[in-house]
């Protein structure tokens, strides 16, 4: 399996900053859009993406291509820091350790594209972090079920049975925007 | 077919969220924390990666360190071969003549 990552990481391990700075622009945005699907906040992802890449530049040098691509890793470590913040801020009530807009919404059906996109939010923060995981990075990041197993470091059935419980449990708390969302 | 509306409307529904634009200036600090790690890293990082190419920079300090103290140990462990022979002379054994001899030596 060819991973183009490895030779920029090699490079980057010699001091080479234009591959570092290829490899931040690859993958730091979409890290960073996980991150903050699972924070819930713009300061605690921008951490979170800093120290996946700091572990990525600490280990560049001496980098051995492996079984896991460089993106899965990186993956990896990010989604390991961003249950580390959930885990530290789970004494803090819900609302306050995400800033999240007012979840549920009312079976009024009355609500405009932004206000809709933050029930969605709401909805998706509100799940177990796990199944949002594995949620965020089948259907947000689009990721197959093999590669998101990997990012989870789980079987792909342990990964296809959370998302089957991540996609009621969504499909629950979003049951009073259902029509809005295209489904009768 | 539950399964399948499941993923259709989880997929309808995560369609709604935008794509996150990360804070400006993102990009720069994570390079900026490159540059600090190789700086950190620095000269001995940089000698041991040409010395041991891909291995951390103890791997090389280690082995030199090792060859080392194999080097002084086998020469504190073996005889000296220049001893060996008899010709050179040694703090151990006594030395072949004495001040007597030299003195008879001289008035002769």
């Amino acid at each position: 399996m060819h991973d183009p990552d490895t030779e920029l990481v090699a490079r980057a391990g010699r001091g080479d900053r234009a591959a570092a700075a290829t490899l931040v622009a690859r993958h730091s945005a979409r890290l960073y859009g996980l991150a903050r699907r699972m924070l819930g906040s713009e300061a605690d992802a921008e951490d979170v993406v800093q120290e996946a890449f700091l572990k990525l530049w600490t280990h560049a040098a001496r980098w051995r291509p492996g079984a896991a691509k460089i993106e899965t890793w990186l993956y990896r470590v990010a989604l390991n820091a961003c249950y580390d913040r959930l885990r530290r801020k789970r004494a803090v009530p819900l609302d306050e350790a995400l800033e999240l807009p007012d979840a549920a919404p009312g079976p009024d059906h009355d609500l405009d594209a932004p206000a809709l996109a933050a029930a969605v939010a709401a909805a998706l923060a509100a799940l177990p972090e796990r199944q949002r995981a594995a949620i965020l990075l089948c259907h947000y990041d689009e990721r197959g079920n093999g590669e998101a197993a990997e990012i989870l470091g789980l079987s792909v059935e342990a990964t296809e049975s959370l998302l089957a419980r991540g996609r009621r449990n969504l499909r629950a708390r979003l049951a009073g925007v259902r029509g809005l969302l295209g489904e009768a | 077919m539950q399964a399948k509306d499941g993923r259709e409307f989880t997929a309808r529904a995560l369609a709604r969220l935008g794509a996150l634009t990360p804070p400006p200036g993102l990009e720069r600090r994570l390079l900026d924390a490159y540059a600090a790690r190789m700086r950190r890293g620095g000269v001995a990082a940089r000698l041991a990666e040409l010395v041991w190419p891909g291995m951390p920079a103890w791997a090389p300090g280690a082995a030199f360190a090792m060859a080392l103290l194999l080097g002084i140990g086998a020469g504190m462990a073996l005889p000296d071969p220049a001893m060996a022979g008899g010709g050179g002379f040694s703090l151990a054994r006594p030395p072949s003549f004495s001040l007597e001899s030299l003195l008879a030596e001289e008035s002769r």
